[in-house]
């Protein structure tokens, strides 16, 4: 078995960016969210949540769906079955990580 | 890691964060315990009971509106998964509401010298802290205060049957204008104010 370190290094760093990881562990946690939402949850400014959220729908991680509510535009956020599926998959490593570091002892 | 296990339970949970929602209602129960009490200074007395109810019910229900379009327009909407709370949602309408109706019917009717509601509605709220993700403390306080209430009747402090009553529903109402406020302040807390660009 590798050392739990070597797997760390290893973790698709597209979703383990903390900003990243924060958009899209809130996205799994509901169907979808608004712009606004996800901006005062994740205490990001408006450019740094559009710039991270640009390159997970360039991955094809999540959804993004713009209309209007009256004349007020509305932005809506969501996981894409894959993004679904990888965030999922990421947790369940890192998971995997904590333990396994846990007990792990450096080789003499 | 303990941010983001408060902000999954927030977004699991916005709608129940937004405590100022129950403030309407918590005003609404404690106009109405007043209304029941008939106090000599109350300008409504004499009034029916029923009448007042439904006016502070209708007015309850609007405030309730607005104030959810003032969290939709500062804090965005969220849309929850289907059927992600679909065991508490059991839980909540056929044990948790029933038990807690039935309580204070037994309350009403039976006067036994334990509290029953106090007991049951201390459970329910125990129960409803800890399926919400245990973030939001003061619920346990509230909690405490239900457990401690079921023993006035016992020791003399107050005659079971309407009088308990009475004081449950006036209490009732204060701790959901509490309750509300809290869980508002808590919102407020995780969530942070929109930044302006850097």
């Amino acid at each position: 078995m590798s050392a739990p370190f070597e797997r760390l290094a290893g973790l698709d760093r597209l979703v383990h960016e903390p900003a990243r990881l924060a958009i899209l562990t809130v996205l799994s946690s509901c169907r979808s969210a608004d712009f606004l939402f996800l901006q005062r949850l994740t205490g990001l400014s408006k450019g740094n949540l559009s710039s991270h959220l640009g390159k997970l729908e360039e991955a094809g991680l999540v959804a993004i769906e713009k209309d209007f509510v009256g004349k007020t535009p509305r932005t809506r956020i969501s996981l894409t079955p894959q993004g679904k599926k990888q965030i999922e998959e990421h947790w369940r490593q890192l998971d995997e990580i904590r333990i396994e570091a846990r007990s792990w002892q450096p080789q003499e | 890691m303990q941010d983001l296990e408060r902000m999954r339970a927030v977004t699991e949970n916005f709608f129940l964060w937004q405590g100022l929602r129950l403030v309407p209602f918590g005003v609404m129960g404690i106009f109405y315990a007043i209304q029941l009490a008939e106090p000599a200074w109350w300008p409504l007395r004499g009034l029916s009971n029923e009448l007042i109810l439904v006016a502070v019910l209708a007015l309850a229900c609007t405030a309730f509106s607005r104030i959810g379009r003032y969290y939709d327009r500062n804090f965005g909407k969220v849309r929850g998964i289907p059927g992600r709370h679909a065991r508490r949602d059991a839980v909540k309408w056929w044990i948790a509401y029933p038990a807690m109706g039935a309580s204070l019917f037994v309350d009403g009717l039976l006067k036994p010298r334990i509290f029953v509601s106090g007991l049951v509605w201390g459970a329910a709220v125990v129960a409803y802290w800890a399926s919400t993700g245990r973030g939001r403390r003061h619920y346990l306080a509230i909690a405490a205060l239900f457990f401690a209430l079921a023993g006035l009747p016992a020791l003399g402090l107050v005659e079971a049957g309407k009088p308990m009553l009475s004081l449950f529903t006036g209490l009732l109402g204060g701790i959901y204008v509490l309750a509300g406020i809290l869980d508002h302040l808590e919102l407020v807390r995780i969530v942070r104010p929109v930044r302006e660009e850097e």
